[in-house]
Parts: C-alpha cells; sequence; structure tokens
C-alpha cells in the first residue's frame, strides 16, 4: 500500500466509478493531443518534403520570380504592375553574377500536350540545357536535351512520367512527336514518377528546350540560381544589386521582383498552413480545458465522496500534503490516460496518413513527450483546486461527514 | 486474550517512549474553552474552562451525558482540533504553537484514535488499515507488513488480516481500529465510545483488550457513557455542559 500505489489503485476506482465522466476526459485530452500531433506532423512531413525536394538538388537553390511571394491579398495588387523578368537580364545577370554555378530561366506554361488524338494538359517548363545542375530529374527512359539542341532552336521534349503515361501508356515515346499547343516536339526522353507537392502534381509535366520556346514566349517567369558552395547569400545579395542596378531602382524604391531560398519557401508555407495550425492549436487549449474542466469536477465529487476516508487517514497523520499528493496522482493519472490513447492514436493516423500521401513517415516522438506532459501538466492543473479542497478538510468535520 | 504480553510495546521506540522519570505529566489542559460557531444564533460552549492532567500510564474514563463535551475534549486532546481558549501541553510542549507538519507527526505517532463508528478504511483490509499510520510514517513495506502483524495479534486477529471491514463483526472491526491506534506505539490511546456499537460480549473484549494494553504500560484515555466500561478503568473524570464535575478512583463508582 505505498503510496504511488495507492493512488493508481484509488485512480482506477475512480474511473469505474464514474466511466462516463472518464471517458470524456479521455476523449478530449486524446482530441487535444491527437491535434497537437497532427499540427506537428502535418509540419514536419511539409518541411521534409520540401528540404527532399530542394536537398535533391545537391545545393540551396535560389528563385528569382517575377513577383514576390503574395501574403497579403493587397499585395497582389501591388505585384501587378511588376515587370516580366525579360531575355535581356537573364543574360545581364549571366554575366554579372559571381557566385552562381548556374543561372537557369524558366518558364512555365499549362498548354495541352497532344499524341495522335490523346491530349493532356501539361506544365510546359522551358528551361536553357544546364537545368540539370539545378534540378534533379533521374530518367526513366531516354536523355535529356543538350546544350547543343537548345542552341540550334531544336523541337525536343522530355516527358514527366504523367504524360508519359496518359499519352503512351507503355508503349515506346522514344522518337515520337508530340504537340504542344501548335508546335510539334520530338521526345527524346522520359522522367521517373517524382509524385505531389502539397496537392501539385509533380508528373503531368514537360521540359522543353528555352530557345526553342523562345518562339511562344519572349520573357521568362523565373531563374533558377546555383550559388557556388556556400555562397547563398552572397548570391542573394549579388542578384539583388545587379537587378536593381538593371532596372534603375533608386534606393527609396522596393524590389520589383521576388527572391526566394529554401527558407524563404518554409516560410510562405508556414504561412499558408497558419490558419490551420491556429485552428489545432485551438483544438489543443479547448480539448485539455474541457478535459479539465470534467476532471476537476469528478475530483470534486471524489473530495465529497471520500471525505470521511480522509478525515480518517488525517487522524492517523497523514500530512496535508499527503492528501493532496494523492487527488493530485489521481489528477494526473485520469488526465494522462488521454494523452496516452492520443499518443497511440497519433501514431497510428500519422502512419496511415502518411502512407496515404506518400509523405515520408517523421513522427516525432518529442511530440509524444509533449502531449503526455501537456496532459500531465492539465491534470496537475485542475486536480490543484479539488486537491487542496481535501488537504485542508477539518479532520473532524470530515470524519463526521456523512456522504449523501 | 493472552497474546498481549509477548508484545513490548515501547521497545525500540525511544522517541514515543514515556519512561517513570519522566518529569511532567503527559497531557496538561489549563482552562480549555472551545466554542461552536460564531453568531450568538448558534453559539454553543462544547468546553467551558477544562483543567485537566493525564499522567502517562494512567487509563482514564471520561464519563457524562450525552452532549457534555467528551468527544470535543478527546479530539483536542487528539490534536484533531484545537481550544479555542486556554492552553494544551503534551509532554510539556504546547500544542497551540505547532504547525501543521508537527501536528500531522503528533497524530501520527504520539496519538491513537478508537472511534465508536470503527472508522476503518472499507476497501481495505484489516492488515492494509493496520498499516495506514506507519505508511504515514514512512516505514519501509516489508517493516510496515510485520509490525501491522504483530499489533493484529495483539487484539488475537491474524487470522483475519485479509478480511476486508464488511467481513468482519463489529467486534473483530473495533479490534482492528485498536491495533491500527497502537501499531505506531503512540505515548496515548484516545477511544470515544470504543464499546458504543458493540454488543455486551464484544464490549468486554474490546475493554479487556484496552486494559492489557493499561497493563503494559500503555496511556488509555477512554469515552464512555457506560458504568461497565468505566469501571475497566482506574481513574473517571465526570463532565457535564462542558465542565469536569468530578475526577475520582474508579473504585468509587
Ligand atoms: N461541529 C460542531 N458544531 C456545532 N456544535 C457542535 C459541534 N460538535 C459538537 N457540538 C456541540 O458541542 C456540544 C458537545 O458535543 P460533544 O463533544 O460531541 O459531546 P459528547 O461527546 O459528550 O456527546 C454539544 O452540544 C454538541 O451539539
Ligand atoms: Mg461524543
Amino acid at each position: 500500500m505505498g503510496m504511488g500505489r495507492e493512488a493508481l489503485r484509488i485512480a482506477l476506482r475512480v474511473i469505474r466509478q464514474y466511466p462516463l465522466r472518464t471517458a470524456f476526459i479521455v476523449v478530449t485530452n486524446m482530441t487535444a493531443v491527437l491535434a497537437l500531433i497532427v499540427l506537428v506532423v502535418i509540419m514536419q512531413s511539409l518541411q521534409a518534403k520540401v528540404r527532399e525536394l530542394f536537398s535533391s538538388q545537391g545545393a540551396d537553390i535560389l528563385y528569382l520570380t517575377r513577383r514576390p511571394p503574395v501574403l497579403r491579398v493587397t499585395d497582389i495588387r501591388k505585384y501587378e504592375s511588376y515587370p516580366p523578368i525579360s531575355t535581356a537580364e537573364v543574360e545581364f545577370l549571366r554575366r554579372q553574377l559571381r557566385w552562381a554555378e548556374a543561372v537557369v530561366p524558366a518558364t512555365y506554361d499549362p498548354v495541352d500536350v497532344t499524341f495522335q488524338g490523346r491530349s493532356v494538359r501539361a506544365a510546359v517548363q522551358g528551361r536553357s540545357a544546364d537545368y540539370l545542375v539545378v534540378e534533379n530529374l533521374p530518367l526513366y527512359l531516354g536523355r535529356h536535351f543538350t546544350p547543343d539542341e537548345d542552341a540550334h532552336r531544336r523541337r525536343v521534349v522530355v516527358l514527366g512520367w504523367g504524360v508519359y503515361r496518359e499519352l503512351f501508356q507503355g508503349r515506346d515515346p522514344l522518337r515520337q512527336w508530340v504537340w504542344i499547343g501548335r508546335q510539334a516536339y520530338r521526345v527524346v526522353g522520359v522522367v521517373r514518377e517524382r509524385g505531389t507537392l502539397l496537392g501539385s502534381d509533380l508528373d503531368t509535366v514537360v521540359w522543353v528546350p528555352l530557345q526553342a520556346w523562345r518562339g511562344v514566349r519572349p520573357d521568362v517567369d523565373y531563374v533558377i540560381l546555383r550559388p557556388k558552395s556556400g555562397r547563398e547569400n552572397d548570391l542573394m545579395e549579388e542578384v539583388r544589386f545587379w537587378l536593381r542596378l538593371k532596372r534603375q531602382l533608386r534606393p527609396t524604391q522596393e524590389d520589383n521582383f521576388g527572391l526566394l531560398t529554401t527558407e524563404g519557401f518554409l516560410d510562405i508555407l508556414r504561412n499558408a498552413t497558419r490558419a490551420l495550425s491556429r485552428a489545432l492549436i485551438g483544438v489543443v487549449g479547448l480539448g485539455v480545458l474541457v478535459g479539465g474542466i470534467v476532471l476537476m469536477n469528478i475530483l470534486l465529487m471524489a473530495v465529497a465522496e471520500r471525505t470521511q476516508e480522509i478525515g480518517i487517514r488525517k487522524a492517523v497523520g497523514a500530512h496535508p500534503s499527503a492528501i493532496a499528493a494523492q487527488f493530485l496522482w489521481e489528477a494526473i493519472i485520469l488526465a494522462s490516460l488521454g494523452g496516452l490513447a492520443g499518443v497511440g492514436v497519433g501514431l497510428g493516423i500519422s502512419y496511415l496518413v502518411s502512407r496515404a500521401l506518400s509523405l515520408p513517415w517523421a513522427f516525432p516522438f518529442w511530440v509524444a513527450g509533449l502531449g503526455l506532459a501537456l496532459t500531465g501538466i492539465s491534470g496537475v492543473l485542475f486536480g490543484y483546486y479539488p486537491a487542496r479542497r481535501a488537504a485542508r478538510l477539518d479532520p473532524v468535520q470530515a470524519l463526521h461527514y456523512e456522504h449523501g | 486474550m493472552g497474546t498481549v504480553s509477548a508484545f513490548n510495546l515501547h521497545a525500540g521506540n525511544p522517541e514515543t517512549a514515556v519512561s517513570p522519570s519522566d518529569a511532567g505529566p503527559l497531557i496538561r489542559l489549563e482552562g480549555v474553552v472551545r466554542i461552536y460557531g460564531s453568531g450568538s444564533a448558534d453559539r454553543v460552549v462544547a468546553l467551558d474552562g477544562v483543567d485537566l492532567v493525564i499522567r502517562a500510564g494512567e487509563m482514564v474514563a471520561v464519563m457524562g451525558p450525552s452532549g457534555s463535551g467528551k468527544s470535543t475534549l478527546l479530539h483536542i486532546i487528539g490534536c484533531l482540533d484545537r481550544p479555542t481558549q486556554g492552553r494544551y501541553f503534551l509532554r510539556g510542549r504546547p500544542v497551540e504553537d505547532l504547525g501543521e507538519d508537527e501536528l500531522a507527526r503528533i497524530r501520527n505517532r504520539e496519538i491513537g484514535f478508537v472511534f465508536q463508528a470503527f472508522h476503518l478504511l472499507p476497501r481495505a483490509t484489516a492488515l492494509e488499515n493496520v498499516e495506514l499510520p506507519l505508511v504515514y510514517a514512512r516505514v519501509p513495506p516489508e517493516e510496515r507488513r510485520r509490525r501491522a502483524m504483530e499489533a493484529l495479534a495483539m487484539v488475537d486477529l491474524s487470522h483475519r488480516a485479509r478480511h476486508r471491514p464488511s467481513e468482519l463483526s463489529g467486534g473483530e472491526r473495533q479490534r482492528v481500529a485498536i491495533a491500527r491506534a497502537l501499531v505506531n506505539r503512540p505515548s496515548v490511546i484516545l477511544a470515544d465510545e470504543p464499546t458504543g456499537n458493540l454488543d455486551s460480549r464484544s464490549s468486554d473484549e474490546v475493554m479487556r483488550i484496552l486494559q492489557d494494553l493499561w497493563r503494559q504500560g500503555q496511556t488509555i484515555v477512554v469515552v464512555t457513557h457506560e458504568r461497565d466500561v468505566a469501571k475497566y478503568c482506574q481513574r473517571v473524570v465526570l463532565m457535564r455542559d462542558g465542565r469536569i464535575v468530578g475526577d475520582i478512583p474508579a473504585g468509587e463508582l
């Protein structure tokens, strides 16, 4: 009958005595911990995915974009006036930049790609021929296009996995001609399956040499830059400096272009998921609060019901702190049941979800600890008042108390 | 109850051992007043200036009609309650000045309570009930078990150690309560109408156990309004309306 085991025994008694309320506490605390886990798992999986994507390029890549990412609605109008990035500007940067390993101008156009009557709307990616320095695109079939083909405006195309599957359905695509809009391109390669990122399909894509695509687009949407090793910040400064110079911006004027790093991209993601985070944090708080109030209610009933027992314990010399500890332990055990359940269910769900979305399963075990700590602490907080009440009972009155 | 003599009550607990050489009395009350309620309507003077001295080794009966303040007196002696006025010295130390730590320690080590309604924990076994004071005295489990079994043997209930109170007769329950009261070798056992809920045979049993304990040197105070119970004692204190109105040897009853 040690005091810890005693508390455990009493807690189990409470569970049997108030099964519905206990179930309620378990559910609310479980929900809270689940929300916490979901929150952290989503954030971490996103981060892991993005990092995987970026780091598969082998370096920290820098994006120069026509417009900075939209963070506020008012940004949309402001950014409308920003000029496109011209071919001349790209050439200028190519000449000036000292810290760039590669400068790859890129276009993006959603266009129908057609082969023998089958058609699919794909993201057409115009690239200069050194695109493999900044992108990691392992091949399934054939080859990538060459600098020579780019320079001679050859109309060749590398298909993404999804386009290949839709249009060719297992047949050999190499040397076949496909229509991209109104131009015919010859297939030279197929990239392996890449999956999705944040709901956007990375496989319904084709890559074409930018020089050939210039007939369609004179400007570029963005420029992918790869810094020399460890020179990411230098490169960023450099790009800003030269492009502002080229565009003759005065010092008081803002950049009229966007510069984005892996970190910046993650920031944007975090921004985008902020509403979700807030909602989840709300669920965490609410779950703990509601569970805690019911917990307090159960414990107050238990104190009333066990008043005589408390009197007996005091009469044989229990220190008030020992009485308080008994109820606090009960509170912690009851509250932690939900935490445990939440961790268990959270583990399971996060595993299933990450499999379903083919995200890497990045279950952070510290969150399990955090969830348990959270519910345990809520037990202490909401158990405090009943425990104090029990500890302060007058022994004589408690002994003669008859529980109705 | 032949097992009682096998146990030397005060061996190995010098802290609470009461030797004859102790100069002062074990318990001394001076002008103790206990008033319940505060308004004039609900104000009850339960004790109205009680002076009382109890020496170590005495067995005292406190007698008086219902409502005369016997229980209140016992609660104050047992540090479950505090006087509204007056002073209480336990082994020469004024109890008024003591903090919660010290009071809990006194209830645990110095006092053994026995109540009319037994007040055992219903879900704990007899053994666990007897162990309870030792739990709060932080006695390690094996020693706790051993001492609790010893105490149960003293009240002749070794064979009932694993039973819950609901499985015991009234007399057996009160003997468990006595075992619990003596397990920590207290300076004094305070029994508030210990036979009030018992038939006459069980009452005799319980009183004989208390008397045997007294013979071994245990100080005992028994509250009762039964003459037959008081006869087991050595000295009788008579109460009425919160005052002590007589203090006589039991033989004079
Ligand atoms: N908690 C209390 N609140 C108010 N009055 C009380 C309380 N306890 C006892 N009393 C009153 O104090 C007086 C003495 O009670 P008590 O000490 O229990 O007497 P006894 O044990 O001799 O029957 C009685 O009048 C009783 O009604
Ligand atoms: Mg009484």
